[in-house]
Parts: C-alpha cells; sequence; structure tokens
C-alpha cells in the first residue's frame, strides 16, 4: 500500500513540477493564472496522498511503539529488583533494631524484678 | 581474628573481580546513555516543532483553495499533518522517551546507592545489636565488624547489583533494537531524503512553492516598478522561508536516523559510536532550533 501511495505522491509531485516550470516560463498573465489554478488542484492532491501515506506509517509506528512499550515495563521490573536487594537489607536492619528494643525491654524488666526482690 | 582477615581478603578479591568484569566486558558508558535519552527528549521537541510548521502552511494552503474553489466542504478543507498525526508521534516519542529514561536509570550508579546506605546502616546495626548482646550476657563475646569489611562488603553488593543492572539493560536494549530501528526509520522516512521525492520535505517544499507562483500573475499585470518590487520582496520572502523549512527538515531527518544509530551501538555496547551518534543528534538539534529561531517570525506570518 505504501509504494502504491508513494508512486502516485511520486506523480503528483512530477506533474507539480512541471506546472511550476510553465508558470516560469510564460509571460502572460491570463495563462499564468490559468496554471495556477491547475497547480492548486494538483497541491490538493498531493496533500490528500500525503495524508494517506502518513496514516500508513501511524499504523506501524503504533505496532512498533506496542513492544517498546513492553520493554519499558521489563526495564522497570529490573530496576524494581535493584530496589528490592536494599530493601531486604534495610528490612534485617529494622529486625535488628527490634532485638535491641526487646534487649533493653527485657534489661529494664530484670532490673526492676532485682529490685523487687523478685 | 585469622578469620575475619580472611573474610576480608576473600571480600576485596571478589570485588576486584566484580570491577574488573564490569570495566571488562562490553558495558554501556551511563553517561552517554544519559545523553540518548536527552536526545530522544530534544528529538521530541524538534519534531513538534517541525510538523506543526508544516501543519500551518498546510492550513494555509487549505484556504486558499477553499477560496478558489468557493466551497466550504471538507472534502476540500484537508491538511496534513493532521492533529490526529501530530499527536500520534507525540506519543510515540513518550513512549520513547520513558524507556530511554528507565534504560539510563538501570544504567545509572546512582541506582546501586541505595543499597550502599541500607549495607551500611545494617554494618552499623549489627555492631550496636551485637554489644547489646554481650552487655545483656547473652553471648560472651559481642561479635563486630570492622569498617574494612563492611566497607568491602557493601563494595561486592553494589558491584553484583550495578552487573546485574547493565546486564539486564543489555539484554533489554538488544532485544527491543529491531523495534526501535524500525520506529526512527519509519519516521525519517516520511521526512524523505529530498525535498523532490514523496515525503513530507516535498510536501512541504510544495506548499511555499505554490505561494510563490501565486504571485506570478499579479506580477506580470503590475504596471509601475514599486508594485513590482514588492511582489518581488514577498517572493524572495517565501522562498526563505521555504528553504529554512527544508533545512529544519533535513536536520530533523539526520537526528532519527542518528537516535537510530546511537540505540543500535548501546544495544552493541560500542561506547565510541554510541558517542558520536549523540554527538550528532544534540548538533542537528541545535541546528534546527537556530533555524526556527532565525526564521520563526517568517515560518508564521502568511
Amino acid at each position: 500500500m505504501n509504494d502504491n501511495l508513494k508512486d502516485i505522491l511520486n506523480t503528483l509531485l512530477t506533474q507539480h513540477q512541471a506546472l511550476l516550470d510553465a508558470i516560469d516560463a510564460t509571460s502572460d498573465a491570463t495563462v499564468a493564472s490559468a496554471l495556477v489554478l491547475e497547480l492548486h488542484e494538483v497541491l490538493h492532491r498531493i496533500t490528500i496522498a500525503q495524508q494517506l501515506l502518513l496514516n500508513a506509517t501511524n499504523a506501524k509506528l503504533a505496532d512498533a511503539t506496542a513492544k517498546v512499550d513492553s520493554a519499558s515495563q521489563d526495564l522497570s521490573t529490573a530496576l524494581g529488583n535493584i530496589t528490592k536487594a536494599a530493601d531486604v537489607v534495610k528490612g534485617v536492619t529494622t529486625f535488628l533494631t527490634y532485638v535491641d528494643k526487646a534487649l533493653d525491654l527485657a534489661k529494664t524488666l530484670g532490673v526492676a524484678a532485682a529490685q523487687a526482690g523478685v | 581474628m585469622k578469620i575475619k582477615s580472611q573474610l576480608f581478603l576473600g571480600a576485596t578479591i571478589l570485588s576486584l573481580l566484580l570491577n574488573l568484569f564490569i570495566t571488562g566486558c562490553a558495558t554501556v558508558d551511563p553517561t552517554a546513555v544519559g545523553q540518548f535519552s536527552t536526545g530522544v527528549t530534544a528529538a521530541k521537541s524538534q519534531t513538534q516543532l517541525a510538523l506543526t510548521a508544516i501543519a500551518t502552511s498546510s492550513r494555509e494552503e487549505a484556504i486558499n483553495y477553499a477560496i478558489l474553489k468557493n466551497e466550504l466542504d471538507e472534502q476540500v478543507f484537508v491538511e496534513t499533518p493532521t492533529p490526529a498525526t501530530i499527536e500520534q508521534w507525540d506519543r510515540t516519542f513518550t513512549v520513547l522517551e520513558h524507556y530511554s529514561q528507565m534504560l539510563a536509570a538501570l544504567i545509572s550508579p546512582d541506582t546501586a546507592q541505595g543499597f550502599d546506605q541500607a549495607a551500611e546502616n545494617l554494618a552499623a546495626q549489627f555492631n550496636t545489636t551485637a554489644a547489646d548482646l554481650k552487655t545483656n550476657h547473652l553471648v560472651p563475646e559481642a561479635p563486630q565488624l570492622s569498617p574494612e569489611l563492611a566497607t568491602a562488603f557493601t563494595k561486592v553488593g553494589e558491584l553484583i547489583l550495578r552487573a546485574k543492572g547493565a546486564a539486564s539493560a543489555s539484554k533489554i536494549a538488544q532485544a527491543t533494537d529491531p523495534q526501535i530501528q524500525q520506529v526512527f526509520t519509519l519516521m525519517a522516512e516520511a521526512i524523505g531524503n529530498s525535498h523532490a521525492t514523496a515525503g513530507l520535505r516535498a510536501t512541504a517544499y510544495a506548499f511555499f512553492q505554490d505561494k510563490a507562483r501565486d504571485l506570478k500573475p499579479d506580477f506580470l499585470t503590475a504596471n509601475t516598478p514599486e508594485a513590482k518590487r514588492q511582489i518581488i520582496l514577498n517572493y524572495s520572502d517565501i522562498l526563505q522561508k521555504r528553504d529554512a523549512q527544508d533545512q529544519a527538515l533535513t536536520s530533523l531527518r539526520r537526528s532519527l536516523l542518528s537516535l537510530a544509530d546511537a540505540h543500535h551501538a548501546l544495544a552493541q555496547g560500542n561506547n565510541p559510536s554510541l558517542k558520536a551518534s549523540v554527538g550528532v543528534v544534540m548538533d542537528e538539534v541545535a541546528r534546527t532550533r537556530d533555524l526556527y529561531d532565525a526564521f520563526k517570525t517568517k515560518l508564521h506570518t502568511p
């Protein structure tokens, strides 16, 4: 489809150039005006063909982009795994602080028990 | 004490080996990957600028054509690129931007910094807890981590994480490379490699060619040199706009193809090629910005 559209667009561009050359060559204002009208007609069709070509490109872009988006998810997971490693270490540190608190509490209870003569 | 020394020696050797592994194998330069990400963002704005400028020219031509046909009809009023196309390209760039930012983050040395801090905190907490255990007579002797040993283990942990991050990034970049190549190549092809063959360059060029030739009948019928002079000045102005637009599109196409090269080099772990391609992108982005700045008023005035 793309190749056919490209061929059509190339044909229109060639025709457009031929009209430009003809306008440049004429010294008759009436002929120039008639050629300018034709030029606008061709340009209108160039615009349509160009947009159809872009639509075809956009469909392919959407397909390729979906795969890149999926790769971003994989990157995000890999990044998350690194953060998880730090989280595990943080978890152990937190656990040790709880151990310290438990030891402090045990110490306090031990002192209290000794004072009470238990 | 002997065991502690052996542990420290072991950790140091492992750290050195990992260092050699990371620097020895084809790892990607984090700075260049960061620049690739910057290049994608810059190309995104460069593309928006270029497509919007073409759409403006196209709309002006569509208005002229509707006047000429004396019809107010959607069939007559067509423009390219449409707002939907501009949005689609923007969305494509947003996905690429996110991907390149994630890639840069995964390779960045800063990524393992969270682990460094956590490991240092753990070592300090370990010593505190060990001292507490001894104070409470739960252990006869407090096992202490020497600062050297703690540092060595932190370093080993960081290197393992960095190696893992770099390996994951490289693997994902290799797997995604065909799609990235396809996206940038499709965009470059849509822009076109000349102003004479099918592509946005040729279409944008045609808009200005038409506008310039619109002046011809008036020029031929102008009776005074002053009137002719004014038409010639307008004609010259249109040609300048045409050339500025064409140069900007040429520059954008080069940026897109260089980004494709840069990603391929990144996937291959080829740092010199990656740096060179990213350098081209940054140069082209600056060039386009300069061109649009210089001709901004001219490009957006009828």
